[in-house]
């Protein structure tokens, strides 16, 4: 699912439910939109603020800035990033 | 890095660490921030300052089929993305019955404002006037709004197109300008403001600025 989708759990009976995020190069852009509108909305949006996962964002700019000093000057940046 | 996509999901992910204080609850109320927060935020900041830089000296932005600087593209973006969070609190702010936004913290849309101003003034300056504009004008768009832009390797052959064509690299774009027009100074481009200078150095008696320098005062 993509980010800035709205979803909801839906369970039939007492449960726990287990869940992970990740964030995807092709869909960078959709997942920093919904960080500041789920920030802005708060719990009317979203029951987890995922606070701790800012700093895979931070850390994903530092490995592309990394990165890109080692590819070719003709681009293909990310063609050789595997993300 | 040289197609459009993957050149704004760089631009996308650095604007948002730029403003990223203004998003985050552990910044407002006077909090206890993590030892290691601050710290992390900035480092990713100058490393995405580095990749503009490496970005600039490698490729050259044509919109519209003007070359323009990469800083107009992003303070352009940021500007607008900045004033599109301002606008989006301020109209969410409206609709709570006690005015308030934000998760994990209680913020009223004017102290959230503020604090996306006090990133977007320690960050890039320049980009504050162009968020003004956008803000007065209620600017609702998170996503570019301009030209798609075309991404050109720099090499002598395309700069030699490129100053062919225009005075070079414009640091405003002619279809959307963002930054402030000092109407003293002039166009805002540097190449034109450089003719502009020698065309004026012959009637100086001097000749050169250099020397012009070296002269003293008549005793």
């Amino acid at each position: 699912m993509p980010p800035g989708v709205p979803h909801w759990v839906l369970g039939t009976s007492n449960c726990l439910c287990v869940g992970r995020h990740f964030y995807a190069k092709s869909t960078i852009r959709q997942s920093v939109i919904s960080i500041v509108q789920s920030f802005i909305l708060g719990s009317a949006l979203t029951n987890d603020e995922n606070i701790e996962a800012r700093s895979l964002l931070f850390r994903l700019l530092v490995f592309w800035a990394l990165r890109i000093d080692k590819s070719d000057v003709n681009g293909g940046f990310f063609s050789s990033c595997k993300l | 890095m040289s197609s459009e996509v993957e050149f704004f999901d760089i631009l996308y992910l650095g604007t948002f660490v730029t403003l990223s204080r203004a998003f985050d609850c552990r910044f407002y109320g006077g909090k206890k921030l993590p030892p290691t927060l601050v710290s992390e935020m900035n480092h990713a900041l100058g490393h995405f300052d580095g990749l503009l830089l490496t970005f600039a000296s490698r490729f050259i932005i044509l919109l519209g089929g003007q070359p323009v600087r990469l800083s107009y593209v992003v303070d352009r973006l940021l500007g607008e993305f900045a004033a599109a969070s301002v606008v989006f609190a301020r109209s969410v702010g409206d609709l709570y019955p006690n005015g308030t936004v934000g998760i994990g913290v209680d913020l009223t849309p004017d102290v959230f404002a503020a604090s996306v101003e006090g990133c977007l003034q320690e960050s890039r300056r320049n980009a504050f006037h162009y968020y003004s504009r956008c803000l007065d004008g209620s600017h609702s768009h998170f996503l570019w709004t301009g030209p798609i832009p075309q991404i050109v390797p720099r090499s002598a052959r395309s700069l030699a197109v490129v100053s062919l064509g225009t005075f070079g690299e414009l640091l405003d774009y002619p279809g959307e300008l963002i930054y402030p027009v000092d109407l003293e100074l002039g166009p805002s481009s540097p190449v034109v403001a450089a003719q502009s200078e020698k065309r004026r150095l012959p009637e100086n008696a001097g000749g050169s600025i250099g020397n012009a320098k070296k002269q003293k005062p008549a005793s």
